[in-house]
């Protein structure tokens, strides 16, 4: 499967709350990076997960070098504003205008796109500047997603005159561009989580016009057993659920120690059907062509970091880098 | 540690909000608290929730409709209703409400601006949540109402936005902004700021902008007692909310600032849902499980050695597995505030997305542990 993501200038991680969005943008900016692109990766939410799981102190909107060309950030909108009127807008002095934080307070809560806005923006001027190769955005949760990736859009339509006017039309241009700019939508096999991807990735593409290059199926279990150890397994089960406590022919009374290991891999086995029920439905309601890539469940892993490694060595795998 | 009866909190309430991080469950808990409290003769419980799955939307029979309680035909003593939050119409509803006469109520409904808002951006839900609970409230029709959050970047957005919105109102900002339309000294003060705001904007969405906030300006004081309202209910003894995390690292952290915040506000925190644990205990951390393949061929003797080992092997590496995760997750547990009761629900064998599954839930919640013990 020929697999580009970390060709495109700007790589936006997307899906529901919970799924591992930030272990796998981090997942993402180490394969990235390994392979000699320059990476940015911006957490947008700053609750400081990406920071910790890249095993790196917090950051923060101006960004550090967390592994060789590896930098993270986090989204601040109110330093992007003035970043913006600073940088964009030439407006020198914008740093000093004494109320700038109330009137940006004001702004945020008047106009609630402004937030994303400068959010789109920032990443958008990043993607556009040479400094880095990629940009990978942490992106909100679903329910804001659209509403985010679309503000430029969005305000566009509103906003017709003026400098931003133009600032918008090269920020659309680049989101809308499919060389650019991806969205990749990360979700869990469960139920929620799949119906809230197949509706996102729909969205993402017809409303906010931006190319979904591949879902991430996250936590998938392994197949513990073939077709053969699952009959002797369940052969087992009915045995022990039938027979715990009495005495074999030795005088040893058999089972119970089975017991504990016969329900955790009981119920090990029935999420892994009920998973694969909503990976197989996840398949059939995507477009037809969209790679769905698949990441293990990490049981046991020493600590953050290790995780995000782990992780990585299986995306490789699944993009065939 | 305080302990708590979710029987007893659902019985003794008149409003539960259900907060918490994004993905832990929060819809299916507040479906199932309100199941459980359905469970009483009489009783007339009503979920209020934000954004349900589809399929248990359909379950509940709410399905695409929102904006008005549905009944859940779930054969219980009381009434079970759900209700899908509809944003746009309950702003719709505000203006309408506070609007000075009906010029002004036009006005805004048809501004391009306001449309814009309340459509495409989702914060503008949290505030229009609350002022939904506070409006059935009002109607006295309810037992119960399960307020289910919308999803937000942080959890405290919601505890906010009758605050932000009195100090959207009382704020000099707003005045500032509607100053150039309302006075000719006041343009010509501001004339600087609006030159700098012409030239990033636009000059006609600056004035679109101007006019917008003039019109908001005349609702002043019906939005400002409203939310002032609104804030007071979220105190009140009768209200507590339900914080609802995983036992992962990142949810359950958000739990110790949602415990703080609701405190410092003088709201009630009455448990902390510790949803979808592992259901086996922890191991200590040194033994791996030994079972014995000999055992295990004694219980299965036509079976080829070979695949009982595999078996075997694979049945103890599950069981390790899960009781690793067990006790990484007892260590977050642990890390929960001390001063609000946990209990935990362990992780059901299939999803939650139909009507057994949330009876399924509230049996779990109803016969809940303390999370540490």
């Amino acid at each position: 499967m020929p697999f580009d993501l970390i060709d495109r200038r700007l790589v936006i991680v997307t899906g529901k709350g919970g799924v591992g969005k930030s272990s796998v943008s981090a997942a993402l900016a180490l394969c990235a990076s390994r392979r000699g692109r320059r990476t940015l990766v911006c957490e947008l939410d700053a609750k400081g997960d990406l920071a910790r799981l890249l095993g790196s102190p917090p950051v923060d909107y101006s960004g550090s070098e967390v592994r060789p060309g590896l930098v993270a950030m986090t989204m601040d909108t109110e330093r992007s504003l003035a970043e913006y009127l600073r940088v964009q807008a030439r407006i020198p002095f914008a740093g000093r205008i004494g109320p700038l934080a109330r009137v940006f307070e004001f702004v945020a809560t008047a106009a609630p796109g402004v937030r994303e806005l400068l959010t789109m923006g920032k990443l958008a001027w990043e993607a556009r500047r040479p400094d880095f190769d990629l940009v990978i955005a942490d992106a909100t949760a679903t329910g804001h997603a659209v509403g985010q990736l679309a503000a430029p859009a969005a305000i566009r339509e509103l906003v017709r005159l003026g400098m931003i006017r133009h600032q918008l039309d090269w920020m659309v241009e680049i989101l809308e561009d499919p060389e650019s700019t991806s969205a990749v939508v990360i979700t869990t096999p469960e139920e929620m989580p799949v119906v809230e991807t197949i509706e996102l990735a729909e969205q993402v593409r017809n409303a906010a016009h931006i190319d979904v290059a591949a879902v991430v199926a996250n936590r998938v279990l392994p197949a513990p057993f073939t077709v053969a150890e699952r009959e002797i397994f369940d052969h087992l089960a009915t045995v022990v659920g039938g027979e715990v406590g009495s005495v074999a022919a030795g005088g040893d009374e058999i089972g119970p120690e089975f017991v504990p290991a016969i329900a955790a891999t009981s119920h090990a086995l029935r999420r892994r059907e009920v998973g694969s029920v909503h990976l197989s439905r996840l398949r059939a309601e995507l477009p037809p062509g969209m790679p769905v890539l698949l990441l293990p469940e990490l049981f046991d892993t020493p600590d953050a970091t290790s995780g995000v490694e782990r992780l990585a060595a299986a995306l490789a795998d699944e993009s065939n880098w | 540690m305080s302990t708590v009866s979710i029987p007893e909190l659902v019985a003794d309430h008149s409003t539960l909000i259900v907060a918490g991080s994004g993905g832990v469950g929060k819809t299916t808990v507040a479906a199932a608290l309100g199941y459980l409290a359905a469970d009483r003769p009489d009783g007339r419980v009503l979920v209020l929730t934000v954004d349900p799955a589809r399929r248990l939307a359909t379950a509940l029979g709410i399905g695409d409709v929102g904006g008005v309680p549905r009944r859940v035909d779930t054969g219980l003593r009381g009434e079970l209703w759900v209700e899908m939050l509809d944003a746009r119409q309950e702003w719709d509803r505000l203006i309408s409400t506070h609007a000075p006469d009906e010029g002004v109520r036009d006005a805004v409904l048809s501004n391009h601006l306001y449309r814009h808002i309340t459509r495409r951006f989702v914060q503008s839900h949290e505030y229009v949540a609350m002022e939904r609970l506070h409006r059935l409230h009002t109607t006295e029709e309810w037992d119960l109402i399960v307020l289910d959050t919308p999803p937000s970047r942080n959890a405290l957005d919601l505890l906010d936005a009758p605050a932000r919105m009195c100090d959207f109102f009382g704020g000099r900002l707003l005045r500032w902004l509607t100053a150039p339309a309302t006075s000719r000294f006041a343009l010509q003060a501001f004339r600087p700021i609006t030159l700098v705001a012409d030239r990033i904007l636009g000059g006609p969405f600056v004035s679109d902008l101007t006019e917008f906030f003039v019109l908001i300006k005349t609702m002043e004081k019906g939005f400002v007692e409203r939310a002032t309202e609104v804030e007071k209910s979220l105190s009140q003894e009768s209200t507590n909310f339900v914080i609802v995390t995983t036992a992962e690292r990142g949810p359950a952290g958000e739990v110790m600032r949602l415990v703080q915040e609701l405190a410092r506000r003088r709201c009630r925190a009455g448990v902390v849902v510790v949803n979808r644990t592992t259901p086996v205990p922890a191991d200590d951390g040194n033994e791996a499980s030994v079972l014995s393949v000999d055992a295990a061929s004694r219980l299965v003797p036509d079976a080829a050695p070979a695949v009982v080992t595999a078996v075997v092997e694979m049945m103890g590496e599950t069981l390790d597995q899960m009781r690793h995760s067990a006790r990484a997750e007892s260590e977050v547990l642990r890390s929960l505030p001390g001063d609000v009761p946990a209990v935990r629900v362990p992780m059901m064998d299939s999803d939650i997305a139909d009507l057994d599954g949330i009876k399924g839930l509230a049996r779990a919640l109803g016969a809940s542990v303390p999370a540490v013990t």
